[in-house]
């Protein structure tokens, strides 16, 4: 049992679970699951699920607004966002946005949602009161995380494919700039207060730390593969990535931007979500269909860091595969590509 | 290319993915995972990169740099083991 980040179970969810969000005040956790084309709502404490409620097709972006109770999903393939009413336990509307929605944002103080238009970069704002689209916001190519921060009047929009951050002007809904990450950003978190943004750079396997005055990088720093899910603990003190390649969580010290810990959790983690009272850290995971649960008890600096390990399969001989094409499906085995130099390349469609 | 933990129509979900990305090549189903399990495997992507001999010589490097890295190695004359 690990002392430092105890494994506080996982809750079994819907098919290929992704966006995230928690209500830590009615202990309740909601997830959208993108193969089962659902939102389930979940009990932090009990770790059950309170009820699987369907929604359009393939959601993956997930908001939630505290004020009215109301979760909202982004089903992709339905280019539609899903208002569902979290006590009365269903969906109130469905408000057609562009084309497939994969990122959601809340700006509270302003009741407005943002959702990211992944085929069309752009960013449809939503009214969360009236539950109309009241402003689309040109951004870049697949345009999908999103995250306000209230103290600079600010939005801003992750683009996937345009490796950068636009940034939204949080009263006229402009398109006001845009900041240069990394390869294939992935999520951004914000810490407003601090004025510091932290975005998942998939395809490199690093984070950006973004000051927002400046709107720069400041500072890069290097995960395990595929990060692709980030939030802040309570405090903004610790950051946490979860690399959607390796199946663990990076824990970041946000003063020494260095990486404090490794947690295993599933198979290939994608969003997180944190119970800031007792830093306790949701996390999606699309390969098992779980939320797996764990807790941040670091107290400070610990004195082994993570450290890259090789693979034991490294040097040793592939094991025979027999597994059907995709085409036909036909079985293919291992031996055709005998005296051949080749990469056996893992993938998957969300 | 190996599509894993596909939990739902494995197969269209896979060629729809290769179409939209443009991939070419052999595509492999492992819907329940079992190959990638049988490795001890975590995650995606990830990339095994094997020698004509049959011998693992990497696994993880899915950046654009690692890639590059790995394979110079593979591809030197008496390189790669």
């Amino acid at each position: 049992m690990d002392e430092t980040f105890p494994s506080l179970g996982s809750v079994p969810v819907g098919l290929g679970p992704e966006g995230l969000a928690l209500d830590p005040e009615r202990r309740h956790g909601f997830v959208a699951c993108a193969r089962s084309n659902s939102l389930v709502v979940f009990h932090l404490d009990t770790r059950e699920v309170i009820r699987e409620i369907p929604v359009a097709r393939e959601p993956i972006g997930l908001a939630y607004d505290p004020r009215t109770r109301r979760a909202f999903t982004t089903d992709a393939r339905s280019d539609m966002v899903s208002a569902v009413d979290t006590e009365r336990l269903e969906v109130i509307r469905q408000i057609p946005v562009q084309h497939y929605p994969a990122g959601a944002g809340i700006y509270e103080e302003r009741r407005k949602l943002y959702v990211g238009n992944t085929a069309d970069g752009t960013v449809s704002v939503i009214d969360i009161d009236s539950l109309e689209v009241i402003a689309t916001v040109p951004a870049a190519l697949a345009a999908g995380s999103i995250a306000a921060d209230p103290k600079r009047d600010r939005v801003y929009c992750v683009n996937f494919g345009d490796a950068s951050v636009t940034v939204i002007d949080g009263e006229s809904n402009q398109a006001i700039d845009k900041i240069a990450v990394d390869y294939a950003p992935c999520k951004i978190a914000i810490d407003s207060e601090r004025g510091l943004a932290y975005v998942a750079n998939s395809l490199v396997s690093t984070v950006s730390v973004i000051d927002l005055e400046k709107r720069k990088v400041v500072r890069t720093v290097p995960v395990e593969r595929a990060p692709v899910g980030m939030a802040l603990s309570g405090s903004g003190d610790r950051i946490y990535a979860a690399n959607r390649g390796t199946g663990r969580v990076s824990v970041i010290d946000r003063e020494s931007g260095r990486e404090w810990g490794r947690v295993r959790v599933g198979q290939a983690p994608g969003d997180l979500a944190v119970d800031p009272t007792t830093n306790t850290v949701y996390v999606s995971d699309a390969a098992t269909s779980t939320v797996s649960i764990f807790q941040d008890r670091l107290t400070g600096k610990p004195r082994t860091l993570p450290k890259d390990e090789r693979h034991p399969l490294v040097g040793k001989p592939l094991p025979d595969f027999a597994l059907p094409d995709m085409v036909d499906g036909r079985e293919r085995t291992s031996g055709e590509w005998r005296g051949k130099n080749y990469i056996l390349n893992f993938f998957a469609s969300w | 290319m190996v599509n894993v933990w596909e939990h739902v129509n494995a197969r269209d979900e896979a060629l729809h993915f290769c179409k939209i990305h443009n991939i070419e090549g052999p595509v492999l189903l492992d819907s329940k995972a079992e190959y990638i399990n049988q490795l001890g495997l975590n995650g995606v992507p990830v990339n095994v990169v094997v020698n004509k001999k049959g011998i693992v010589q990497a696994v993880g490097t899915t950046t654009p740099d690692e890639v590059r890295a790995t394979l110079t190695k593979l591809l030197l004359p008496f390189g790669g083991g």
